[in-house]
């Protein structure tokens, strides 16, 4: 059961203020918003979860930003940025006049310090309990950060590295205020986070709420709402009846199947976006018979994932063609994708398999964002796969057992997603399918796929600058997996936000980050 | 058919709850033996574009689940799965627990204290916590779920067979027997056991209710069969979260499971009545 008690209740009603006053009156204008969990540090560079993402990203900016419904990315911070011939220097202009919670003002010291703090293990601002993975994984080619003057960073890299500025824009790399570390210390900023964003830390109550407040001195001017509360409430369903009672104002992790009484109640309203992230099958190319294409093949035709996503995702999903969704840039549009085609599986496996061996389908038992139930899908693919002749067993695994199983290749087939962090493509295609992260014990690369020209193109795309020519190396790239089939890309899942009406200007990000600055409630 | 036999079965005609307990298990056992025949429909393989249909549309007369399978043909070849699993593990409980409570009660001594703190160590663990336990570390599969159910019955046989056994020895028969030289085997598998068969027959019939409780639990929570069997547990897990748009694909199986469990208790408690008085 949720913690929500009484007293939360009392409090989401003083926050709310008096229902009479509206019309602009003095009232505070409150957003609430419920979520399925807490968040886990407020300290950006040193979380990975999206629970803790999602709050630090209304506190702090980055250099640069993506833009409100696509990854491209914007001025921030930063008002312009330029890198040199060869690709290992990036230097950006800061923005003039912007201030911190705390009324200090943003320089390139604090840029530096905030970067600092991550790559240099003997800072003296770093907890020794931090581990920032962000950094490691995606500012490990980074060597230096300085401060040219009080307006201006340089970042110096190993090698030219394409995502690098895509990266800047993620959470991990917010500009904190080195002040809050003085006065907070290294245990404590973690708990009273302070930077530039739009809302302003107030107080965290671990498990009952996060509160935050509109900052009047933001440069982009004060958010349009007063304050902005996170509430984790564990339960879908009682999450979905807070927002009917109008105890909250957004939610998110609606059960897919209550979708339709959602969409039918006049107070309530749904708010989509096409999500980041691939839900797709792997098969063990490295594990017999899945080392044959045509074997692989033959099982993709026997999915029909129109099916899927009408009667497992109550249509909040598409399907998915390539290992990365459409609203990446790069996605080869045209290519077509294998039919359900049971004839052709059975021609196909005839060929290979006359006996058919059983095959096993691991699958974890929790939701994922990209999965709302796991099980129910491995189930209906063993039932397909039978109406081939193909016996298969299904095996379920809690979420870490499921990862080390994977990671380790113990599977033959296993269901898994991702969901992308920075939207370019090499965030999907090198990290689902490189043969670098094939190795046993670490593989994100759970298909196991070595295919020598894909990683080819793929380390090649990784090296240039030009978004043109690294787009076309990674169509060429997705049309050499389709025809090799490592594994069978199932659907992109939508992301779904019941508001309650009355709320306005609530926009989903890809990422999963949504910019609540323009976020208000109409009485 | 002794005289005693005899009676006994008349008096067990005369009870209300017998009949009534007849009548569940005896449906319940023909259900599960011919399933096959009954359904309407394959078990497994639906057509997940009719999921969801409420009963009595489509040819499916308890509707259908989120995966487009028929709730009515899943209900009765889940009363075959939930069958195999109360037979195997009874049969199991009562193959390891009956030899084994017997020795312990005729050796009585060292022996006797030995085997029955191996019994008490079972006895110990909740019974659904030691099945779980069982089942975490061994995978999900048919299989080793009679094996889990079956460990967790081992204690009640063992135990009600000890005390029949220990009764017994001291009378006359069995010092008979024991005089004209019979050996130990022989008197008491022979000699002792079948005077003690009453309450085992009611252990047996008690403990199929509860073995067939004990598996849903165990399916319910994710630790029955291999998935997609049909079994009452896990379809009413797999379905649960469903229950306000489609209550009858938990419901059925639940119905399910109540009516087999009464009818094996109601049954097991005549028989006691009549089998086994001094208990009652």
């Amino acid at each position: 059961m949720t913690r929500w008690g009484p007293g939360a209740a009392i409090l989401a009603a003083l926050l709310a203020g008096c229902p009479g006053g509206g019309g602009g009156g003095d009232a505070p204008r409150v957003l609430v918003y419920a979520r399925g969990q807490d968040s886990v540090k407020l300290d950006p560079a040193d979380i990975t979860d999206g629970e803790s993402a999602k709050v630090t990203a209304c506190i702090f900016d980055t250099l640069v930003r993506f833009q409100s419904e696509s990854t491209e990315v914007e001025p921030s911070l930063a008002t312009s940025w330029e890198t040199s011939e060869d690709g290992l220097s990036w230097t950006f202009h800061l923005r003039e006049g912007v201030r911190f919670h705390d009324d200090t003002g943003l320089d390139a010291e604090a840029v530096v310090w905030s970067f600092r703090r991550q790559m240099d293990p003997a800072h003296p601002a770093r907890a020794p309990e931090a581990t920032f993975q962000y950094w490691a994984d995606m500012f490990g080619d980074v060597v230096q950060v300085e401060a040219l003057d009080p307006r201006t960073v340089r970042f110096t890299l190993s090698r030219p590295s394409a995502p690098f500025l895509a990266n800047l824009a993620m959470f991990s790399a917010a500009v904190a205020s080195p002040r809050a570390w003085e006065v907070h210390g290294a245990a404590g900023f973690a708990t009273h986070p302070v930077g530039t964003g739009p809302f302003r830390f107030v107080e965290w109550r671990p498990g009952e709420r996060i509160a935050l407040e509109g900052f009047a001195g933001h440069w982009e001017g004060p958010p349009r709402a007063d304050r902005l509360v996170f509430k984790p409430v564990s339960d879908n369903r009682v999450r979905l009846e807070l927002l009917r009672k109008g105890d909250v104002d957004i939610m998110d992790g609606l059960d897919p199947v209550d979708l339709a009484g959602v969409r039918q109640d006049a107070g309530l309203r749904v708010v989509e976006q096409p999500g980041m992230n691939v839900a797709y099958l792997a098969f063990n190319n490295q594990r017999p018979p899945l080392d044959d294409p045509r074997v692989r093949r033959a099982l993709a035709h026997c999915i029909d994932k129109a099916s899927i996503v009408e009667n497992l995702y109550f249509d909040t999903a598409v399907p998915a063609v390539n290992p990365m969704p459409p609203i990446v840039w790069g996605h080869a549009d045209d290519l077509e994708d294998r039919r359900l085609d049971l004839d052709e599986a059975l021609r196909l496996l005839d060929e290979v398999l006359p006996g058919r061996p059983a095959l096993t389908l691991d699958v974890m038992s929790n939701a994922r964002p990209y999965m709302p139930e796991p099980p129910k899908l491995a189930i209906y693919l063993q039932r397909q796969f039978e109406k081939v002749g193909v016996r298969c067993e299904v095996r379920e695994h809690d979420w870490p057992s499921f990862l080390q199983l994977t990671e380790n290749g113990e599977h033959q087939l296993c269901l898994m997603g991702w969901i992308g962090d920075n939207g370019d493509p090499d965030n999907f295609l090198h990290v689902l399918l490189d043969a670098s992260n094939a190795r046993k014990g670490t593989a994100s690369n759970v298909s196991f796929y070595t295919g020598e020209e894909v990683h080819r193109l793929l380390d090649e795309a990784r090296g240039l600058r030009d978004e043109r020519a690294r787009a076309a190396l990674y169509q060429d790239a997705q049309r050499l997996i389709h025809r090799d089939c490592p594994m069978v890309p199932l659907v992109h899942a939508t992301q779904v936000v019941v508001v309650r009406k009355g709320v306005e200007g609530l926009r989903l990000h890809p990422t999963g980050q949504t910019r609540f600055k323009d976020v208000y409630t109409v009485p | 058919m002794g005289s005693v036999e005899r009676r006994a079965l008349r008096r067990l005609g005369r009870m209300p709850s017998a009949w009534a307990g007849g009548l569940l298990v005896g449906c319940f056992l023909a259900v599960a033996a011919a399933a096959p025949a009954l359904a309407p429909h394959d078990p497994v393989r639906g057509d997940e574009r009719e999921r969801l249909t409420p009963p009595g549309v489509g040819g499916h007369p308890l509707g259908t689940d989120a995966l487009g399978n028929d709730v009515y043909s899943r209900v009765l070849h889940g009363a075959r799965t939930s069958l195999a699993i109360g037979l195997a593990s009874v049969a199991l409980a009562a193959a390891v627990g009956i030899p084994l409570g017997a020795v312990a009660g005729y050796a009585g001594g060292r022996l006797d204290a030995l085997l029955m703190r191996g019994v008490d160590v079972l006895l110990a663990f909740p019974g659904i916590l030691l099945a779980i336990s069982i089942m975490s570390v061994l995978g999900r599969s048919l299989g080793w779920l009679c094996l889990a159910v079956g460990v967790v019955g081992i204690p009640a046989f063992a135990r009600q067979v000890r005390a029949g056994v220990l009764a017994e020895r001291a009378l006359d028969y069995v010092q008979a027997a024991r005089a004209l030289g019979a050996r130990w085997p022989r008197l008491v598998f022979a000699t002792i056991l079948p005077n003690c068969l009453g309450p085992i027959i009611v252990l047996a019939t008690l403990g199929l209710g509860s073995a067939v409780l004990e598996a849903a639990g165990l399916g319910f929570v994710g630790l029955g069969p291999e998935v997609g069997t049909p079994e009452w547990g896990s379809d009413i897990s797999l379905n649960r979260n469903l229950f306000q748009a489609a209550p009858w694909a938990v419901v059925a199986p639940g119905v399910a499971i109540a009516a087999a469990v009464l009818g094996f208790n109601l049954l097991g408690d005549a028989l006691r009545d009549v089998l086994d008085p001094r208990s009652s």
